[in-house]
């Protein structure tokens, strides 16, 4: 890829000095993947590491390959572009399943799952919504535990920022309550997150060592 | 005269960097020299169409602070 650095600069006759809003962007730091021609394709949703980086450059490219296929004809190609262009945050999901019905692109079953992984993605940015919003404790816990219905329902989300918040809520919800056979399998999903976001560390010792004493006491 | 020299001294301490001293500050962090940056948009157009590759584009300021 080409590397492209853009500093605002707000100095009196500044090239190109609105591009940051030009392209959608609305605050600072903002990091994308265009196309050769400046067409946004990918904004970086992911973690700002290295994997994640690599992750949305996985998902622009791919969405460029099955562009040049619908553009020339190819269903599956166009039903995947679709289905990238909502993960990448472009589309929501209910647009897709729209779009989907409105060109007659039936879902084979790899995008049936896939399709069910982006629902779920939506279902945890709104509890994590919820989340923000509320204030209390007992609004809190119930959406833990709203959290761990998802788990239970099998709606398990395929975004990065929603699979650890996820697993924490669910973590949390699983200490709280006390549930051995929850923590446990939180805590290796909260683990796998810990090269790319350190500041876990502290929560996933208090979850080992609530897990530890649930063991102990045979909880 | 002494107190002159002071107040010019403090003066210079607390003027506010330009707008050009602070993109030069900006492009002078590690960062920038870390990796091969094009800071040029059109520049990068061009180097993307010439490699058909994919642009990655980091926003950023240099007017804050």
């Amino acid at each position: 890829m080409v590397l492209f650095l853009h500093v605002t600069t707000r100095i009196e006759g500044e090239k190109y000095g609105d591009l940051l809003s030009e392209k959608g962007g609305t605050g600072f730091p903002w990091l994308v993947f265009m196309n050769p021609e400046g067409d946004v394709i990918a904004p970086h949703n992911d973690a700002r590491s290295v994997a994640g980086f690599r992750r949305t450059l996985d998902r622009a490219t791919r969405w460029s390959a099955a562009k040049a296929k619908a553009d020339g004809g190819d269903k599956v190609a166009r039903a995947d572009m679709l289905f990238l262009e909502t993960e990448l945050g472009r589309m929501e999901v209910v647009d897709l399943e729209d779009a989907l019905a409105e060109e007659g692109l039936e879902p084979d079953e790899a995008q049936r799952k896939w399709l069910l992984g982006l629902k779920a993605n939506q279902q945890v940015d709104e509890i994590m919504e919820d989340l923000r919003r509320s204030r209390d404790e007992g609004s809190r816990r119930r959406l833990q535990g709203e959290m761990a219905g998802l788990r239970a329902a099998g709606s398990i989300p395929t975004g990065y920022y929603q699979r650890v918040n996820f697993w924490m809520l669910i973590a949390e919800h699983a200490a709280a309550g006390g549930d051995r056979a929850l923590l446990k399998e939180a805590i290796p999903e909260l683990r796998g997150f810990l090269a790319e976001i350190p500041g876990l560390g502290e929560p996933i010792k208090a979850f080992e060592a609530k897990l530890a004493g649930l063991e102990k006491t045979g909880s | 005269m002494r107190l002159l020299a002071v107040l010019f001294a403090l003066t210079a301490l607390v003027r506010a960097e330009t707008l050009e001293e602070k993109r030069d500050a900006k492009l002078k962090k590690p960062f920038v020299s870390a990796a091969p940056w094009i800071l040029d948009y059109d520049k990068a157009r061009e180097a993307a169409k010439a490699s058909g590759k994919l642009v990655f584009a980091y926003f950023t300021r240099s007017y804050a602070g």
